[in-house]
């Protein structure tokens, strides 16, 4: 009886929190898409944006002088194809040429540029500096 | 000094290693003098290790860029207090101070222990020397604080500029503390099972090193939120990242496992199950440093990135076997003494209690770690964020909620029917009511009103259980309702210590559920001398300033806000640009009161002063330090050390209430 009670508590427990976890995946899951990806169309809109990652190409950054925008170019790898972002908005502290990214926000159908809404860095300098590159 | 440090770390390493042998001996011959020997060399490794920080500290407050490490976080510019901090800003040094706190602890719990639980002892210095030796290997083999720079250096590279804050001089050493303070009771247990009996005493040990290593872990992690909140500058206090989590994680093992333990001591029931969750708590604080410092899961906050944190997997591994092991083998010891009392009690709401941590244990853990196993098992790259642990962090809110209501009104025993379902009706009646007056406030936002209405069915349960015992210790004893109120407290501190602990997470929940469903932002781009409106105030840039100081560069801006025409208050944000530091620094503004925060980010745009500004409105922000207080203080009325007196009493006391 007290067996079959822990049981049946148990099958519960993991049911409900299964549940919670699965439920949960379904509607907030983000997934990721690398460059190459983007470029040969194999993004797809989930509805909820796109979210690229790549390398900030060294050299690509325009930044209007007196405006909350800028212009930068990602890729997977130096001798990758690029794509262009637009960014409209307040420039990230840590935000540098070469550093990983991970940019959301619409792709322009048809064409080889980004608009992003959000920058996210992947710095893994917050709490310690990078090892010296030497 | 390269050479006396070094040394030292050796020495520490040769008395572990000799603590080990000497008990190893002692469990094979059984000479007591063996135990003795290896308490001695756990008192000297702890004095050794204690010269080991001292001499380090020294050379970060002398600025003695001889060593490396000192060379790579401090910099003559630095304030003294934040030379002292970069002690554990590095990898080096953090590990020393995670070795110096583990040796103090163990030798702090041997010198409390060692005469009434001498067969405990043997089995006990070698799981923490153990433990220590592992530590002590990673700083002579990987990472030495003592490292020498080859070349003179004039100037070091300086301590990275968000950390330069008061919550950063206490945050991580906190962690430490609470992280090294959970190995005691967890080498307590596996030690007194390996002795073959737990002492009658030895789960209150185990409980009061819990409650101190639980309270510094809550704090820590507070401060942690508090630090984001005031220097990363997004009008955040937490994010659900991987580092985040990673100290949230044994926060709620531990939890649990202060929740049942109550009834392994009224009852003996659940031995198995505390054993567990203290060992679970242990090993996930050393999951969490594995996660946090190899790189294997992605955060925002990686620590450098480096190997060393698969010695950390390892070193998991090795206890999660001793631990299996251990538990397995003396399985009859952790028999119950009787079965579990009816769900109609306290006990079963404490099993209840417990289930939900654990399930909430359990979302939090698998949304850590799923997109990196997604990402091992070749499948697609995910990205599990905030909005996931912010939907499943409500229903166990809710249930948590409703627990805390319901267990002060319930009593120890099972109850009939109907004795239990009354005060469980009267908290459920004025939750709903609660929850109608919220609703109707806000207009709708059911969810938020719920949590809302349960917050206060939970507080006024507390408040009124207390009042009401008060007023029968006043009419029992003639004594004032002040000093009767005082002398209740005081009489059973572990008891409304709790109390005010549950009181206090309800004060911190309503914080966060009005920051997190009530939180509105604006943007302006604006030139010095404009306005524009934040929601209920009017915000007017009033002057831009340019200044500079031996370490950066600063731009200020200052804003006034109006709230009805009325000046409420003065606003200064600042962009910084340390000359050590590539990036720029944002130094919010914040006016906070018991209502709201307004909270300010500037964006600089050019050198005339045009800037664009971030205004968020952070409700009920300041109700999160508060509750966090509250907790405080309850977790130290519940580690008074209680009087004799006191003590004496305590069974029958105990029995009664």
């Amino acid at each position: 009886m007290a067996k079959l009670k822990l049981i049946l508590i148990a099958v519960l427990f993991v049911g409900v929190v299964g549940y919670l976890i699965y439920s949960g995946l379904q509607e907030t899951t983000v997934y990721y898409h690398t460059v190459d990806e983007v470029l040969a169309g194999q993004a797809h809109d989930g509805g909820r944006g796109v979210r690229v990652t790549g390398t900030v190409v060294p050299g690509s950054v325009r930044r209007a002088a007196d405006e909350l925008a800028m212009d930068f170019q990602i890729a997977d790898q130096a001798d990758r194809p690029a794509l262009t972002v637009h960014y409209q908005g307040v420039i990230p502290d840590n935000f540098k040429e070469g550093m990983a990214v991970v940019v959301e926000g619409d792709l322009k159908p048809g064409r080889r540029e980004f608009d992003a809404a959000t920058i996210l860095l992947k710095c893994p300098s917050k709490y310690e500096k990078a090892p010296e590159q030497s | 000094m390269v050479l006396v440090g070094n040394f030292l770390i050796v020495a520490t390493f040769v008395l572990l290693l000799y603590a080990v042998a000497a008990a190893v001996v002692r469990l094979r011959t059984g000479r007591p003098a063996w135990t003795d020997t290896a308490c001695r060399a756990i008192y000297a490794a702890a004095a050794l290790a204690t010269g080991a920080a001292g001499l380090l500290l020294w050379a970060l407050v002398r600025n003695d860029f001889r060593l490396e490490y000192v060379a790579s976080y401090t910099s003559t510019t630095l304030p003294l207090v934040y030379r002292i901090t970069t002690f554990w800003a590095g990898q080096a040094g953090s590990l020393l101070l995670w070795l110096l706190l583990l040796l103090l602890f163990a030798a702090g719990a041997l010198a409390g222990f060692r005469r009434r639980h001498a067969a405990v002892v043997p089995p006990f210095i070698l799981i923490t020397a153990a433990s220590g030796l592992f530590f002590n290997l990673l700083l002579l083999l990987f990472t030495n604080p003592f490292q020498r720079l080859d070349v003179a250096i004039a100037e070091g590279r300086g301590l990275n500029p968000l950390l330069q804050n008061v919550g950063m001089i206490f945050h991580p050493p906190m962690l430490f503390v609470s992280y090294v303070g959970f190995t005691v009771p967890f080498a307590f247990v596996l030690a007194a099972l390996a002795a073959g009996a737990m002492p009658p005493d030895g789960l209150k040990i185990i409980r009061r090193w819990t409650v101190f290593s639980w309270l510094f872990l809550t704090v820590g992690i507070i401060l942690g939120a508090q630090w984001a909140y005031v220097e990363l500058g997004w009008g955040g206090y937490w994010a659900w990242d991987p580092v985040e989590n990673a100290s949230f994680i044994p926060w709620l093992a531990a939890t649990a496992f202060l929740h049942t333990s109550i009834l392994q001591e009224r009852h003996g029931v659940l031995k198995k199950w505390n054993a567990f969750l203290v060992a679970l708590t242990f090993l996930l604080c050393i999951f969490g440093t594995f996660i946090t410092r190899s790189g294997f899961i992605e955060s925002v906050h990686a620590f450098e990135r480096s190997t060393i944190g698969y010695y950390f997997l390892i070193f998991m591994a090795v206890m999660l076997a001793l631990t299996g092991g251990v538990i397995a083998w003396r399985r009859q010891l952790l028999a119950p003494d009787r079965p579990l009392d009816s769900f109609r009690s306290k006990d079963g709401l404490v099993v209840l209690t417990n289930l939900l941590l654990m399930g909430f244990l359990v979302v939090v853990l698998a949304g850590t770690i799923l997109p990196t196993l997604s990402e091992l098992a070749g499948g697609r790259k995910i990205a599990i964020q905030a909005p996931f642990f912010n939907a499943a962090v409500v229903p166990f809110a809710i249930a948590c909620l409703v627990l805390l209501g319901v267990c002060p009104v319930v009593g120890w025993y099972r109850a009939t029917a109907a004795a239990f379902l009354k005060p469980v009706l009267v908290f459920l009646a004025v939750s709903l009511a609660g929850f109608a007056a919220t609703a109707v406030w806000l207009r709708g936002h059911l969810p938020a009103a719920v949590l809302a209405g349960f917050g206060l069915g939970a507080a006024a349960a507390i408040v009124i259980d207390v009042a009401r015992s008060a007023w029968v210790r006043r009419r029992t004893t003639g004594e004032g309702p002040g000093a009767a109120l005082a002398n209740l407290l005081r009489k059973n501190t572990r008891r409304y210590g709790a109390y005010l602990v549950h009181l206090g997470v309800v004060v911190f929940c309503m914080g966060i559920v009005g920051s997190a469903y009530f939180s509105q932002s604006f943007d302006a781009t604006v030139e010095p001398g404009q306005s524009f409106e934040a929601g209920p105030y009017t915000v007017r840039y009033e002057r831009f300033d340019r200044d500079a100081d031996p370490e950066k560069e600063i731009l200020h801006a200052e804003l006034r806000a109006l709230e009805g025409g009325r000046t409420v208050a003065t606003l200064r944000p600042e962009k910084h640009f340390h000359r050590l530091f590539e990036q720029p620094m944002t130094e919010v503004a914040i006016h906070c009161t018991p209502v709201r925060d307004l909270y300010v980010i500037f964006s600089p745009l050019s050198l005339s002063g045009r800037a664009n500004f971030k205004v968020l409105i952070n409700p009920l922000v300041l109700w999160i330090w508060v509750g966090g207080i509250v907790i405080t203080l309850g977790g130290l009325l519940a580690l008074l050390p209680r009087s004799r007196r006191a003590l004496l009493r305590e069974l029958p006391a105990e029995e009664a209430s």
